[in-house]
């Protein structure tokens, strides 16, 4: 069968032939992780975007780049040495599958960079209707892939652009050793039913919820600066992507008393709008209507005291009790809150499906608490207020670069650099 | 009399707005109390939401529900054993339809609403009736569409009623012709929707010979397909008189949610409410009352709603008011017309928001 390829030609070809060229690739043309030209790709990818006129102008790839910039690069080097022991080395899976959202343009690159560090050769199947930031994006990666100082980094990454096809789905599952798939719960229940030859592995992303803790007092006794910064941040956080991405926060749960949470959720949401009206973020009326409908379910649905809005861009429904509101979702601004005096009072609520916690004004002895008390059943990160949408290679209580990799255990092979013994066990031979 | 009635037995479209309101005001908030008394989930609502307890002193300071909320939720003013009968919204099986309970009083209404509308335009007496739909609309008992409902109560002020499609939706030609050699010298109604009657009728007679002159067509349904074809309103009625000679052509505005809404249009080609609902333009961006000539989304009120809290309703139509009083073809009130639908929002996330299966 045909698909269209986007990377790094664009034309239609066979798939059993792109197939087979890839799987090659990886038997007979291996890479090493952290291979000196596969890092010197990524590190000028990165430097190409930050300068690129058109690219660097829009936030999601500058944020991309900057995620993957050389001193990052550098940083994942390091952590892979580490892992490299006298008996345990590690290798590329070999050849990783990646099923990006159709809707997050940059995604497909933030799995593609620790797969291809780790050695791994890539085919991604992107939307046969690419965005202009992917194009931007591939047109970049297309002009240094065709550099001669870049040959030997055939099949490090190859797109191709199919509708959701089960018939080419499956023909790649089949020989992939590692499947990484981002969409929501349906995207991955539905690839789940094309099953993984039986030694490869799948990392999946699905649906997840993201909130904020803030802590009364202490956001009522910080300076105008600071209250200022925390309203930005949250902008950040919660508004790109309209709200809708994993890690957009929806719930703020305010740790105080009911007096200092009402003085301090009045501040912050102030604030919140001045910085909303100063960056000209609006939302359309059929959003508009959308928010409107989901405060009317949740006012019949959830135990809800009041629905308070500051214009058509903020929207809070403050909750009685702390109830599971994970559900009902439209984006665009909408915010539920909660006051608790302590924030073991949230652990009940939390749930597996929980990824992020932002926080403000929380102590470390408290937060400590809260992940012990969790013990690992829900919220993969917790990090400040303003770096929610950062990308970080633990995501989803996952460690990418490691999924990238597999182990060999060979206790009887020498440390490269050190001539003469094998065999070095306990006591030394 | 109760206001609701007073506003039944008016000749449709003789009340000068203020007038109209003041009446109309009474009545609605009369019917808030009697929702919040009756129906805890809108008393709830109105508390979460916060809207002011005590009678607006406006029509605009009224509360209103969002449509979509019909959808979702099942909100009743009576006694579930009191329901008479249920509307349901058309809708895909991918999305969910509203669902209205009317008790036989608001029936009753109803049905004399569309009556005191309907025969504004027909005058008194049934009229030999076309439908531009097929009798096979009525064939599946088990799911009684909006359209079936829709036609059985137009059905109302015609008699000798023939079905112009057949089940394949093509036009029944020469029994079309007998039909017309009988009743076309007189004034006869023909009814459908507003695509139907496009694409199933006067497709099928253009080049054709026939006189549809002594016709009054009562359609609805929308614009949407048509604009698709960039068909406006003054084109539809541009062909129709220049294929078949039809003249008197009538659209009307309504939703299930709202019964007795019908906002039936004036010879002007504008859209007016009948003596008993108002229409009210929201500007999207602050939600108060637009001016004149500023397209807003459309708020419809009615005194009709008594079994379910339907009296103030946020619809997802766009819309914008021309003026009142004044309108050319002289009837009085409010006058305004439908722009379409609220395009619906297109969002952004890295989860389901396009899911897989969905398309590429």
């Amino acid at each position: 069968m045909q698909v269209r390829t986007l990377l790094p030609d664009q034309g239609l070809r066979d798939l059993e032939e792109i197939l087979s060229e890839l799987t090659s690739l990886v038997r007979q043309f291996p890479l090493r992780p952290f291979d000196t030209l596969v890092m010197q790709f990524c590190a000028e990818l990165s430097s190409r975007l930050l300068s690129h006129p058109k690219a660097r102008r829009r936030p999601e790839i500058a944020a991309l780049a900057y995620w993957m910039r050389r001193s990052q690069i550098k940083r994942l080097h390091e952590r892979f040495q580490a892992w490299n022991r006298d008996d345990v080395r590690w290798f590329p899976r070999g050849l990783v599958f990646h099923l990006p959202p159709s809707n997050v343009d940059t995604i497909f690159l933030y799995s593609w960079v620790p797969a291809a560090l780790a050695g791994n050769r890539n085919l991604l199947r992107l939307s046969s209707r690419c965005s202009e930031t992917v194009t931007l994006l591939l047109e970049v990666l297309a002009e240094m892939l065709a550099r001669p100082e870049y040959t030997g980094l055939e099949g490090l990454i190859c797109c191709v652009g199919f509708g959701h096809d089960p018939q080419i789905t499956a023909a790649i599952t089949e020989r992939c050793d590692l499947r990484v798939v981002w969409g929501g719960d349906h995207t991955v229940a539905e690839l789940r039913r094309i099953p993984l030859p039986p030694l490869a592995r799948e990392l999946v992303f699905p649906d997840r919820f993201s909130f904020t803790a803030i802590g009364a007092d202490e956001y009522l006794e910080a300076d105008q600066e600071a209250q200022e910064r925390v309203a930005e941040d949250f902008w950040n956080d919660a508004y790109w992507f309209d709200q809708m991405a994993c890690s957009s926060p929806r719930l703020i749960i305010w740790r105080g008393s009911a007096p200092a949470a009402a003085r301090a959720s009045e501040q912050f949401f102030g604030r919140l709008h001045q910085v909303i009206l100063a960056r000209g973020y609006s939302v359309d009326t059929g959003l508009a209507l959308d928010k409107i409908s989901l405060a009317h379910r949740a006012a019949l649905d959830q135990p809800l005291d009041s629905v308070r809005c500051w214009g058509n861009e903020i929207m809070v429904l403050n909750l009685a009790r702390l109830v599971d509101i994970r559900a009902d979702r439209v984006g665009g601004g909408v915010f539920h809150q909660f006051v608790c005096a302590d924030l073991h009072e949230i652990l009940d609520f939390v749930q597996r499906r929980d990824q992020t916690l932002t926080y403000f004004g929380l102590g470390h002895v408290e937060l400590e608490k809260l992940v012990a008390g969790l013990n690992g059943r829900g919220i993969d990160r917790l990090v400040p207020i303003g770096q929610a949408l950062q990308f970080h290679d633990y995501w989803d209580g996952q460690d990418l670069l490691h999924e990238m990799l597999r182990a060999v255990y060979a206790p009887g092979i020498a440390r490269p650099g050190v001539c003469g013994h094998s065999g070095a066990g306990p006591g030394g031979g | 009399m109760s206001a609701l009635e007073q506003l039944m037995e008016l000749p449709q479209y003789s009340l000068e707005a203020p007038r109209k309101q003041d009446l109309l005001l009474e009545g609605l908030n009369e019917l808030t109390g009697h929702h919040r008394r009756a129906c805890a989930a809108y008393d709830r609502i109105l508390k979460v939401m916060g809207w002011e307890k005590s009678p607006a002193s406006s029509l605009a300071g009224v509360p209103y529900l969002p449509v979509s909320l019909f959808k979702t939720n099942r909100l009743l003013s009576v006694a579930p054993d009191q329901v008479f009968k249920e509307l349901t919204s058309s809708g895909t099986t991918s999305q969910q339809v509203s669902r209205i309970y009317l008790d036989r009083e608001t029936a009753r209404l109803q049905a004399l609403a569309l009556s005191r509308i309907m025969t504004h335009v027909l005058g008194p007496h049934r009229l030999p009736m076309i439908i531009v739909d097929s009798d096979a609309l009525f064939q599946d008992r088990a799911s009684f569409s909006a359209r079936a409902a829709g036609v059985l109560g137009m059905m109302n002020f015609g008699r000798d009623h023939f079905f112009a499609l057949d089940q394949d939706m093509n036009l029944k030609l020469e029994e079309l012709r007998d039909v017309l050699a009988r009743h076309g010298q007189a004034p006869f109604l023909i009814f459908g929707f507003t695509f139907m009657v496009w694409r199933y009728l006067l497709g099928p007679l253009t080049d054709l010979d026939i006189d549809l002159s002594q016709g009054v067509l009562i359609h609805s349904g929308g614009w949407k397909k048509l604009a698709e074809e960039a068909v406006d309103n003054q084109e539809f009625k541009a062909r129709l008189r220049q294929v078949t000679g039809l003249r008197r052509v009538y659209n009307f505005y309504g939703m299930v949610e709202q019964v007795g809404s019908v906002f039936l249009e004036g010879e002007d080609g504008y859209l007016f409410a009948p003596n008993f609902a108002e229409v009210i333009i929201r500007d999207p961006r602050t939600w108060q009352e637009a001016p004149p000539g500023r397209p807003g989304v459309i708020q419809v009120l009615s005194l009709l709603p008594r079994s379910y809290p339907g009296h103030s309703l946020l619809t997802a139509d766009l819309g914008v008011l021309h003026g009142q009083d004044d309108a050319p073809c002289g009837r009085r009130g409010r006058y305004f017309s439908v722009l379409g639908r609220v395009a619906s929002a297109e969002l952004r996330g890295c989860s389901d928001v396009h899911a897989y299966g969905a398309g590429a």
